[in-house]
């Protein structure tokens, strides 16, 4: 497991342990000696309590209540450490209804601990004497994790230690408790938390039963701050005051089966949680999926499912959120085995949500007008045919958008059908000038100068008359590449209005001065030959992944050539123990040439993933075509699962906030280039209909440029 | 659609240097032998049929014009184009008899506008607040003028021809236009909209309504329709030339150190110096030129005086450049061509006495009637010809195919030309346009003025700057002088 410790500072360290002992729980011959030593490796940074939570939690989960005894008998954890796995183990045994088993249960002082012996074996339990830490309301020094967990868990345990202390009667000792909060909105809130804690004692008493929605009567008048910038201490302690809430209320499902025999949930309860001020309902959602122990019963799940369900129907958000509110849905129904039918109508939702438009919908035209360009160039049927039916709406694209990335659309269409319909272009171009968009109608004019026939006297003419900057340039362009005609019109405007100054653009310097201090504060690549990579970034003050990168690049250039084998092994062996090294490009040529072929892929992929390589946005074609022409050559018959590698940045969570929509045109392109042209087809096509789709609500009249071409049928079949 | 339509686009393409270039491109086409020619000319005279705006109209026949003065012997038969013309209006028939005299019929005026406006009929507020933003405003001191001549309401009048107009082709006025190109701010372009065009049109249609209510006499309404010619037809007939070699070309200041004005003063010592060779035998009246054009933009201006000491104080040379610049000549030509003669000057009209100076400038402003917007550089930085009494006889100038030739009687006594430097559709507010032009004359003329008139010819020169900081500012202007050939010793009468 070290071997894979990312290097991206403590707070990554921490999340991807978390992750990892999360699926370390549900790994079947697990030496769990072995994995608590790992774990334990977190208390230099006082947070192994934190990473333990995350695999006692899953335990919890799988309902594991052998894993969580096992874990209990294991030698030197610490209190806060066994305090965490009791907690589960607490609920689970709650939940199911089955004993901890522990002989020595008698002797452990928590609160979960204490209300499991109250409850289960009506025992005395004795004086309280683990109550929560106050320290856990600390906001963490050196870390940017929130500090929403601890906070929750603070409440939690205060809530259980509540129960106990109000069980026993020991009011006073509570009231002093409460009394030494730091601040008034902590003492307000552990107050309304006794309360609660105070009727359970009453109710355990009276053998009566709790309403669901109780936990949150108390908190009706609760004043929390309306924005987080107001007053960040109230805020961050009301959310996980918050979560606490949930969990209690979820917790109290359970409990309440000691002294009566069931429960219930009312579609009332469920409002009352939903309008709370200490509920937010996908939050809420979320920790029922996590909790995964379904107790909703009809008709309170239909009513769940139809209001939230509804809600996201009508309320406009990103669209990564609404997929994620509707899989969500998905797996509430899933859990409640709600059939088929529903569960399917939420995934497609799921899915139009996140993987066909993502975030910026107006933006897949632009995207199209590329494909369509791309897929002409390579003979694939069609392009034109969908580029005309695009018209329409780009015409009226300032009446549906806000203009922010799709005001340059007319002007992109123009630059589209001057590659694949150029005998429109004309008649486009008159078409902009008397709407007067004369600014797109200059845009368009340059494409025609671009692919006018000079031969042509009147085409020459036209030519003539092109004055702006744009034009100027594309004759220069021209007159360079050896068109002598060209140069015969700009040697007249020359002699008209004397020699044109072109505009030059200033190019952000950003980068490179980044690369020049980095380079400046480096130490010397010759002083630490290879396998001395380890050493040579100690020797920086490098600090970031990127700049780490910078540095490894570095390095390897310098010792490619004399030692490239070393290199290569070096940066491979630090890469395999964790550390994100980048530099896939560089290091799959050196892969290729040390190892051969089969070595590379793993460094493509890399860099496609680092790279951003799908994405037309971020990374250049050609650094990304380059990949493709290894992956043609040396691995044709993994071009799909390339994609699948690569088509998400992260590999720890590899489908969340997936978004397809900035990729379409270099998977097309990449389809194209690994001779899947059905397939690039098939992309195009679909994301075609797509924007169709998505531009249906309206009815665009079509301009007159057009003329008698059917722009409504979408062109795709 | 062919072609065609696209470079006949260009003739109502906003840009007015477009405009000109469209213009041109079609007479040329139509010169040419065979089809093209005449396919183009059909498609000329189709254009100019289809044109339901006056001002618009003007434009098919401006490319007849260039055609006749290029190649006259192509210009199509009298009354093909006023055939063809369903907007006649004061101005096309002032064009069509510039080209074919006589023989051009006078439209019927009280065709020419759409009567009066209905007694309820209020201006409408668009028209009023954007009149002049979609035209230069001396559109609007004409009607003002007409107005409080005549005591028609013309500003009323044209109110009602634009929304006549606006309401028949349909228009829907927008000011979002102007905004066109997305230009940075401080940077201009010359443009003409289509709402221009209505503004344009109603106009000359209120002069025809004017002329037809019998209180605007025809001839000053043809005066004043020319203001709706975009561009003078004498002058575009004089091809810019290239910068001169003797045109100063100081170096980009490379350090924090303004080193231009150091520059500039070497290089107008050694014209002074070296003037009767540089200027292959001729005197340099006056030019006026942008010198260095970027962050930091300069422009020289030399001008020519006669010189006199009466005492010991030195003339004020800010002074002296003032005068310089405010003497005007008047031309005798009123229409849309500029040549004519110059009407004389006395001198005393435009001499100066500053401190125990007299100077007189040897040159005078001269404008055509019509502002070449078209061209328009030109008419910012204006045109000087030999002041009259340098000349012996009648002084006249005419337009050349690349300068304008002033003449004593019958001889040649003045050349003006003009260059461009990277003159561009957009340029910046505030800034010297690139460009410039020299005026010329034989020595003789003024050896012989400054014998007579016991003074000394010589120059005062300006340097004018003009720096910014930052791009959002404005550009902080500053000026130096520099005289050459100026003496303080008191001549003999």
């Amino acid at each position: 497991m070290n071997h894979q410790m990312p290097h991206e500072g403590a707070d990554a360290i921490l999340e991807w342990a978390r992750a990892l002992v999360s699926m370390a729980a549900v790994t079947p011959n697990l030496e769990l000696e072995r994995l608590v030593r790992f774990i334990q490796q977190f208390r230099t940074q006082g947070r192994s309590s934190y990473v333990l939570n995350a695999f006692a939690f899953s335990l919890r989960i799988e309902k594991n209540m052998s894993g969580l005894r096992e874990l209990l008998g294991i030698s030197g954890l610490s209190s806060d450490e066994c305090a965490v796995v009791r907690k589960y183990a607490v609920g689970l045994a709650f939940e199911c209804g089955i004993d901890i088993g522990i002989s020595d249960i008698q002797g452990w002082d928590d609160p979960f601990s204490s209300t499991y012996r109250g409850l289960r074996f009506k025992l005395d339990v004795g004086p309280q004497a683990y109550w929560p830490a106050w320290s856990m309301l600390d906001r963490p020094e050196n870390t940017f994790l929130s500090r929403r967990p601890s906070i929750a868990s603070f409440f939690k345990m205060a809530f259980y230690a509540f129960v106990t202390g109000n069980l026993r009667g020991e009011i006073t000792f509570i009231n002093d408790w409460i009394g030494q909060a730091s601040t008034p909105y902590v003492r307000d809130l552990l107050n309304r938390v006794n309360k609660l804690a105070a009727e359970i004692a009453t109710a355990v008493h009276n053998k009566t039963p709790m309403p669901f929605s109780n936990p949150y009567r108390y908190f009706e008048d609760a004043q929390r701050p309306r924005h987080w910038a107001s007053d960040r201490e109230s805020s961050e302690i009301a959310d996980g005051m918050q979560d606490a809430l949930t969990e209690i209320t979820f917790d109290l499902i359970y409990l309440q089966k000691e002294w009566v025999t069931q429960g219930t949930v009312g579609i009332d309860d469920m409002q009352t949680v939903f309008s709370s001020s200490f509920s937010d309902r996908w939050d809420w959602l979320a920790s029922y999926i996590q909790f995964d122990s379904p107790f909703f019963p009809e008709p309170v799940l239909t009513w769940l499912i139809d209001e939230l369900e509804t809600s996201v129907d009508n309320t406009i958000d990103i669209f990564p959120t609404r997929a994620e509110r509707y899989s969500k849905l998905a797996l509430v129904s899933v859990m409640h085995n709600r059939g088929a039918e529903e569960v399917e109508r939420l995934l497609q939702k799921v899915v139009s949500n996140s993987i066909s438009y993502g975030s910026h919908k107006d933006m897949l035209i632009y995207s199209m007008l590329e494909i369509t360009e791309s897929c002409h160039k390579n003979g694939i049927e069609g392009a034109e045919r969908w580029l005309l039916s695009l018209a329409p709406a780009i015409a009226h694209i300032t009446e549906f958008t806000d203009g922010d990335e799709t005001g340059y659309l007319p002007k992109k269409l123009g630059e589209s059908l001057a590659k694949v319909s150029p005998k429109r272009l004309p008649d486009y171009y008159l078409w902009l000038s008397r709407q007067e968009e004369y600014f797109d109608a200059r845009s368009v004019f340059q494409e025609l100068v671009k692919i006018m026939d000079f031969t042509d006297p009147v085409s020459r003419s036209i030519a003539r008359t092109g004055l702006d900057q744009g034009s100027l340039h594309v004759l220069r362009e021209r007159a360079e590449a050896g068109d002598s005609l060209a140069a015969d019109l700009l040697k007249e405007v020359t002699s008209l209005f004397g020699a044109i100054r072109e505009k030059t653009e200033t190019s952000t310097t950003n980068n490179v001065e980044f690369v020049h201090r980095a380079k400046e504060n480096q130490p010397r690549p010759s002083d630490y030959p290879p396998p001395k990579i380890r050493e040579f970034l100690r020797a920086s003050d490098v600090r970031t992944p990127y700049e780490t990168s910078e540095l490894i690049k570095v390095w390897l250039e310098f010792w490619r050539d004399g030692q490239g084998l070393g290199a290569y092994d070096a940066v491979k062996t630090f890469a395999d123990s964790g550390y994100d090294v980048r530099n896939g490009d560089l290091m799959a040529t050196l892969a290729r040439r040390f190892y051969g072929v089969d070595e590379d892929y793993r460094w493509i992929a890399s860099a496609n993933r680092d790279e951003m390589g799908w994405s037309q946005f971020f990374t250049k074609k050609e650094f990304a075509q380059a990949r493709w022409e290894e992956i043609k050559r040396s691995y044709p018959d993994r071009w799909l699962r390339f994609i699948q590698d690569t088509i998400t940045r992260t590999q720890v969570d590899q489908w969340h906030d997936v978004s397809a929509q900035n990729s379409i045109l270099r998977l097309v392109e990449y389809c194209i280039f690994l001779e899947h042209a059905d397939q690039a087809r098939e992309i195009a096509e679909k994301t075609l209909n797509i924007i169709h789709e998505l531009t249906s609500p309206v009815r665009f009249d079509s301009p007159d440029w057009l003329g008698s071409v059917d722009s409504t049928s979408g062109g795709a079949s | 659609m062919n072609s065609t339509d696209v470079l006949l686009s260009r003739l109502i393409w906003p840009s007015v240097l477009v405009r000109e270039r469209a213009a041109v491109a079609l007479a040329d086409l139509i010169s040419e032998e065979g089809t093209v020619a005449e396919q183009t000319q059909n498609a000329v005279m189709t254009w100019i049929r289809r044109q339901n705006m006056e001002s618009t109209a003007v434009l098919g026949i401006l490319i007849f014009y260039r055609l006749a003065d290029q190649h006259p012997s192509k210009l199509p038969e009298p009354g093909m184009i006023n055939r063809e013309l369903r907007r006649p209006s004061l101005l096309s028939f002032e064009l069509l008899r510039f080209l074919y005299g006589d023989h051009v019929v006078k439209p019927d005026w009280t065709q020419c506008h759409s009567g009066e406006p209905t007694p309820n009929f209020q201006p409408p507020e668009f028209f009023e607040k954007f009149r002049n933003n979609f035209l230069p405003p001396i559109y609007s001191t004409w009607i003002k003028e007409v107005q409080n001549r005549t005591l028609l309401p013309m500003f009323k009048q044209w109110a009602f021809e634009w929304t006549q107009l606006v309401s028949s082709l349909g228009y829907k006025p927008s000011a979002q236009v102007l905004d066109f190109g997305g230009r940075p701010p401080g940077l201009r372009m010359l443009v003409d909209f289509p709402l221009s065009e209505v503004y344009r049109s109603a106009y000359l249609r209120s002069l025809a309504w004017a002329v037809t209510k019998g209180r605007l006499p025809e001839e000053t309404a043809l005066y004043l329709a020319h203001e709706a010619c975009p561009v003078d037809l004498g002058l575009w007939r004089v091809q810019p030339g290239s910068k001169p070699l003797w045109w100063p070309k100081p170096k980009v200041p490379s350090g924090t150190v303004d080193t231009v004005p150091a520059e500039l003063s070497t290089a107008l010592s050694h014209l002074w110096d070296k003037k009767r060779d540089i200027f292959k035998g001729k005197a340099l009246l006056a030019a006026n030129g942008s010198v260095l054009c970027g962050t930091d933009t300069y422009s020289l201006s030399i001008r020519a005086m006669f010189q006199a000491a009466y005492g010991p104080v030195l003339g004020d040379p800010k002074d002296i450049m003032k005068a310089c610049d405010e003497a005007q000549g008047e031309h005798t030509g009123q229409d849309v061509c500029f040549a004519g003669a110059l009407k004389p000057i006395k001198p005393e009209d435009i001499s100066l006495v500053s401190h125990d100076w007299l100077t007189l400038p040897a040159s005078v402003y001269v404008r055509p009637r019509v502002f070449p917007r078209w061209q328009y550089w030109r008419g910012y930085r204006g045109i000087q010809l030999p002041a009259p009494f340098l000349a012996s006889e009648k002084v006249s100038f005419r337009c050349e195919q690349d300068s304008i030739i002033v003449f004593d009687g019958d001889t040649e006594i003045g050349t003006w030309q003009d260059w461009t430097d990277g003159v561009t559709e957009e340029f910046v507010n505030d800034l010297p346009h690139p460009h410039g032009w020299a005026l010329c004359t034989p020595w003789d003329l003024v050896d012989k003025f400054s014998r007579l008139s016991h003074s000394t010819f010589s120059w005062i020169c300006e340097v004018k700057g003009f720096h910014r900081e930052q791009e959002h500012e404005k550009f902080r202007e500053f000026s130096t002088y520099q005289l050459y050939g100026t003496t303080n010793l008191i001549l003999p009468v």
